[in-house]
Parts: C-alpha cells; sequence; structure tokens
C-alpha cells in the first residue's frame, strides 16, 4: 500500500474510529476502573472480585454460563451439520427455503422469540397440552424460566452463526473426495467422519467459538427465557445493577465478561490463524 | 480380474439423455476406452458404473453379477479421478491404506500392503509425505496406488491424465500402461484424447451426444473410421462430399479414385493431410491452387483450394511452395475413407 492510499485509509477510518473510541473504548476502560476500585476507601484493587468469586450466587452463575455455552454450541453443531450439508448440496431452490428459515430468527426482536418460546414451553403451552392431552403427564412440565428455556433459546438464535461458518467450508469441499472415500468402500456416515468433518473442521470451530462466546454474552434471551431465578452472568450482572444496586459487584461481574470476551477473540484469532495456515501449506 | 458388459444403459435428465442406449463388452484384464468429446456421455458412462449415477435403464453387470442395486461402496472398485481427489489431511500412506482400513485389514498387513503397492506406482519410501509436498504426477501416483491397493475388480479412470503437463503426460501414459499389465486389472480409461486412447487401449468406443459410435481396437479405429465423427475426432483434417461414387471408386475433382464403396450414395470422403501426395506437375491426379501455408520444421501444411470441394484441403509435405501457386493433389493408394455421414459438413 502506498503512503497515500494508507493516508486516505486513515482519513476514512477516523470517523468510525473517534465514534468507537468515546462510545466504547472509554467506557469499557472506565468500568474497569471502576470494578477495580473498591467500596470502601481508595486506590486500586482487587477486592470487588474477590468478594464476587466468593459469593455462591456467582458462582452459580457462571457455572451455569459455561454450561449453557456448552449445550448450545453442541446443539448448534448437531442441528447445523445437517442443515448446512442439505443446504449447500440441495437444489437452489430448496437451499432457499432452508436458509430463509435458518436465518429467519435473526430478523426478530429477541422479545418476539422469547415470547414465541414461551407460547411453545409454557405451563399452558403447545409442549405441555400435547403431552398432558395423550396422558404421558398428569402435571405440565416446568419447561420455562429455568436453565433448560435458556439452552433452547440460545441455541435457536445461535444455529444461524453455525450455520453460516459450516456453510463456507462444506460448499468448498470437493466432491471427488467423498466419491474416492466412496469408491474404497467408505459409506455414508464413514465418509461424514473421515472426510467431511476433517475437511470442514474450520468451520466447524470457528462456528464453535462464535456460537460459544455469544452464548456466553448473552443478555436478553437469558432473561427473558431464564427468569430471576437462574440467572447466567450477563443477567447477575443486570440483577446487581439495577435490582440491588451493587455497583461494585456489576461492575467486577462485567469486568469477568470482558476478559472472556477478549480471551474468546483472541482465542478464535490464534486458532483461525492456525488453520488457515495449516489451509495454505495444504492448497 | 473380471469382464465388465454394459447392455442398453441410459442415463436421463428430463428430456436430455446424457447416455443412451450404451452397450459394451471388457473383456477380463484388457484396457478399454471410452473416448469423446466432453459432454458425449463417457464421464456419465463411468459414473453409473462406479454407483455415483443411477442409470434410467439398462444393466451393468461385473463377472455376470447384476451391479445396478449393489451400492457403490460395495461395488470393489477402484476411482482415479482428474484432479488426483487425494485427502488432503492424510499422509501418502494413509491415503493409500484407507481403502484396506475399511475392509478391516491387520495394521501389520496394511504397512506392507502399502509399501508394496508404492513401489508399484514408482514411489517408494514417500509414505510419510503430504500429497501437497508432490508434484501432480506424484499425486496420481498415489492416487493409482490407493485404487489399485484394494485389489478392485474393475479400475475406472476419469482423464487421469488431463491435468499434467505435456511431458508428463507421456511419461504418465507408459506408466499406466506398465502398471495396468503388471497388475493385470481390467480398466476402463476415459478420455478426450485420442492419441491417449490409442496409444493405451486394447478397445476403444467412441462416444458422441450420448451414444456409442463405434468400437474397435485402436488400429481398425485408426485406419478404417467408419463415420464422418470418428474420422474427425481422430484427427483426420479433410472430410468432404466428393463428386460423385461409383462401384469400388469415387471421383474428386474430375478424377476418379480406387476406393471401398460400400454402395450408398450419401456417403463422405476422408482423406489425412499426410496421405495426400502433392506437387506441383504431377500427371495423374486433381489441381489446386495453394492458398496458405504453416511452417511447422519437419513438415509444412498447406491450405489448397480445390475447384468442386466446398472447402480447402489440408496437405500436409516435406516441400517447399510458395502461395498462390499451382499444384497437382493426388491421395495415396488406399487412403481414401468412406465414412458414414454422421456429422455435418461446413463449408471452411
Amino acid at each position: 500500500m502506498s503512503a497515500g492510499a494508507k493516508r486516505e485509509t486513515y482519513i476514512i477510518g477516523a470517523p468510525a474510529s473517534v465514534w468507537l473510541i468515546v462510545l466504547l473504548v472509554i467506557p469499557c476502560l472506565y468500568l474497569l476502573f471502576q470494578s477495580l476500585t473498591p467500596l470502601s476507601g481508595s486506590g486500586l484493587s482487587l477486592e470487588n472480585y474477590a468478594n464476587l468469586i466468593e459469593s455462591s450466587t456467582f458462582q452459580k452463575a457462571l457455572r451455569r454460563s459455561v454450561i449453557v455455552s456448552i449445550w448450545v454450541t453442541i446443539l448448534t453443531v448437531l442441528a447445523g451439520y445437517p442443515i448446512a450439508l442439505v443446504a449447500s448440496r440441495a437444489s437452489s431452490r430448496t437451499r432457499t427455503i432452508v436458509m430463509v428459515i435458518v436465518i429467519f430468527p435473526f430478523l426478530l426482536s429477541a422479545v418476539v422469540r422469547a415470547y414465541g418460546w414461551t407460547v411453545i414451553l409454557g405451563e399452558n403451552g403447545v409442549v405441555n397440552d400435547f403431552l398432558v392431552g395423550i396422558g404421558l403427564i398428569d402435571e405440565p412440565l416446568k419447561l420455562i424460566q429455568n436453565t433448560f428455556a435458556i439452552v433452547v433459546g440460545e441455541t435457536h438464535v445461535l444455529l444461524p452463526y453455525m450455520v453460516l461458518s459450516l456453510l463456507t467450508v462444506i460448499q468448498r469441499i470437493d466432491r471427488n473426495l467423498e466419491a474416492a472415500a466412496m469408491s474404497l468402500g467408505a459409506s455414508p456416515p464413514v465418509i461424514f467422519f473421515k472426510v467431511v468433518v476433517p475437511l470442514t473442521l474450520p468451520g466447524l470451530l470457528t462456528g464453535m467459538l462464535l456460537v460459544f462466546s455469544l452464548s456466553m454474552t448473552a443478555f436478553a434471551t437469558p432473561f427473558l427465557l431464564g427468569g430471576p431465578r437462574s440467572p447466567i452472568l450477563t443477567v447477575l450482572m443486570y440483577q446487581y445493577a439495577y435490582t440491588l444496586f451493587d455497583w461494585s459487584k456489576a461492575t467486577a461481574v462485567a469486568g469477568v465478561l470482558l476478559i472472556l470476551g477478549l480471551g474468546f477473540v483472541i482465542l478464535h484469532r490464534f486458532v483461525s490463524r492456525r488453520l488457515m495456515r495449516d489451509a495454505e501449506a495444504k492448497s | 480380474m473380471a469382464e465388465v458388459k454394459l447392455t442398453g444403459l441410459s442415463k436421463l435428465y428430463g428430456d436430455f439423455a446424457a447416455a443412451s442406449n450404451v452397450s459394451f463388452d471388457v473383456e477380463s484384464g484388457s484396457f478399454l476406452s471410452l473416448l469423446g468429446p466432453s459432454g458425449c456421455g463417457k464421464t456419465t458412462t463411468l459414473r453409473m458404473i462406479i454407483g455415483f449415477e443411477e442409470p434410467s435403464a439398462g444393466d451393468i453387470f461385473i463377472d455376470g453379477e447384476r451391479i445396478n442395486n449393489v451400492k457403490p461402496w460395495l461395488r470393489d472398485l477402484g476411482v482415479v479421478f482428474q484432479n488426483y481427489a487425494l485427502f488432503p489431511y492424510m499422509t501418502v500412506a494413509e491415503n493409500v491404506a484407507f481403502g484396506l482400513k475399511r475392509r478391516g485389514m491387520a495394521p501389520a498387513e496394511i504397512k506392507h500392503r502399502t509399501s508394496e503397492f508404492l513401489e508399484l506406482v514408482g514411489l517408494p519410501g514417500k509414505e510419510d509425505r503430504f500429497p501437497r509436498q508432490l508434484s501432480g504426477g506424484q499425486q496420481q501416483r498415489v492416487a493409482l496406488a490407493r485404487a489399485l491397493v484394494i485389489e478392485p475388480r474393475v479400475l475406472l479412470l476419469d482423464e487421469p491424465l488431463s491435468n499434467l503437463d505435456a511431458k508428463l503426460r507421456a511419461e504418465m501414459r507408459f506408466e499406466l500402461k506398465r502398471i495396468q499389465s503388471e497388475t493385470g486389472v481390467t480398466s476402463i480409461f476415459v478420455t478426450h484424447d485420442q492419441e491417449e486412447a490409442l496409444t493405451l487401449s486394447d478397445r476403444i468406443v467412441v462416444m458422441n451426444q450420448g451414444e456409442v459410435i463405434t468400437v474397435g481396437n485402436p488400429k481398425e479405429i485408426w485406419e478404417k473410421p467408419t463415420s464422418a465423427f470418428v474420422a474427425d475426432f481422430l484427427g483426420v483434417e479433410n472430410i468432404f462430399a466428393p463428386d460423385s461414387f461409383e462401384s469400388g471408386a469415387v471421383n474428386i475433382g474430375g478424377n476418379r479414385f480406387a476406393a471401398e464403396h460400400d454402395g450408398q450414395n450419401d456417403r463422405l470422403v476422408g482423406l489425412r493431410s499426410t496421405d495426400i501426395e502433392i506437387s506441383e506437375t504431377g500427371a495423374s491426379g486433381f489441381a489446386g491452387r495453394v492458398r496458405q501455408s504453416s511452417y511447422r520444421g519437419a513438415i509444412n501444411t498447406y491450405v489448397v483450394d480445390v475447384p468442386g470441394i466446398s472447402r480447402p484441403l489440408y496437405v500436409s509435405t516435406a516441400s517447399d511452395l510458395p502461395i498462390g501457386s499451382d499444384v497437382v493433389l493426388k491421395p495415396r493408394e488406399g487412403a481414401i475413407l468412406i465414412l458414414e455421414p454422421d456429422m455435418e459438413i461446413t463449408a471452411a
């Protein structure tokens, strides 16, 4: 890039950069600073974090966040592969239909989506009505306002990320590799695990990291579907800040989330760079 | 080793017949080529044998067993693709071992067989390389080893030499022939390259527009192409309608030449550019005028206008002729090919 072009890039990027620094970077740094300022006394200390880590509410929320994210990641992988395979292999018409269905949750507000799940999973919801109706259960199951509901809702929201990550790599697979494997005696399941999965690993890892980190940091869906008794980290932070007005704990939770988020970004960049390098070396 | 028999094999996509009524036999241990231009149905036919396409009609037999409904991964066929199709994340040894592992062979036996076949294809000691570390020719050798190591009933080759550069292609052609005769595996080879088909095959099936045009050994196909399409595809430069036919003769440019004519008057005449004698003052022959020439070293090719023939004739000769000179052309004895008119002859 010539010096002139470089300067142009800076000029074009300047307004956005100022915007981001003022509205994102400075608040984040201020928040971190706050989290390091103890309630009593002055100076910086890790007191807020120490208090937080000792609290069993935080421990439970952290555990719930991780468990939810692991489940959501597993479920989006399990659902994502078949959808991505169908979408990449089907006729263009079928592909369009599948993609519209997959992308659709993106276009809805989180509140509408959550309400939809309440209609389906609620005490008088479709699922319970059906199960009671056929006599399988006597009492409605508790399917909402708990961890289960968060997992269901988050899987629904985050599935498109997984499908799109997988789709880009699946479309690049040389179909002759599958044909070669088949001629050598590999049945379709064997082809999937021995050929498709290894070749789609970069997309799979991207999707998993994306889904996991987005699930860790999601707020609206867990807030609406999980309810106040099963908070994950983000919901806990909200409760500390707006229900209990305990700003020191709230900023500490925010600090934890910020560090986790950064950690995922760095991990993702590291992993994808490695995979890119491998892919380049291979081609 | 196995023999292959196709009877009335067809593949329809809606109204379009990618292959229609394809029938031929491949003798056990022999090498057969499916030759034709792109879109002639040769690859579709191959894919039906492999099992990637389901035939719309017709049957495929291997050793008398109808395999139409046998799953592709149970057909015991070795396939080599144009783009090698090696698994990029596996070493050479792992690639070759892939089919053996699916057959549940013991690891020690797999190792032994893998190095045995790498030796056969001329790549001993390359077990731990990755495909990306090998040249195109070497990758195709690995693909060949991978297909042969499972001791397939039939080896199917889909334009395996087309991705290689000219020199390597010639070398791999000999290698392919050597490996095929050493293993004695029944082989079906798909190609659009007449030279490959001629040098490698025991038999050639020429296809066009989904149909089999002719079947024969290389010598028959080369020396006595039966139709205009086959002749054109094999590089017969001059195909044209003569003045008229007589029994046992054909009239060209007002002269009578002996030819094995079958009595049908709609036939075309084929003449290779190397089968025409050209001189500035010939006694017997027909007259023409040199329009264009191209220097090709040992042999020059001339484009000669001949009155009465709709398109100019191509003539190859070692002698030097100026453009615009009047010449006399004479087909060599027995060189005139009488061809079925299965192709449009367009004026040049």
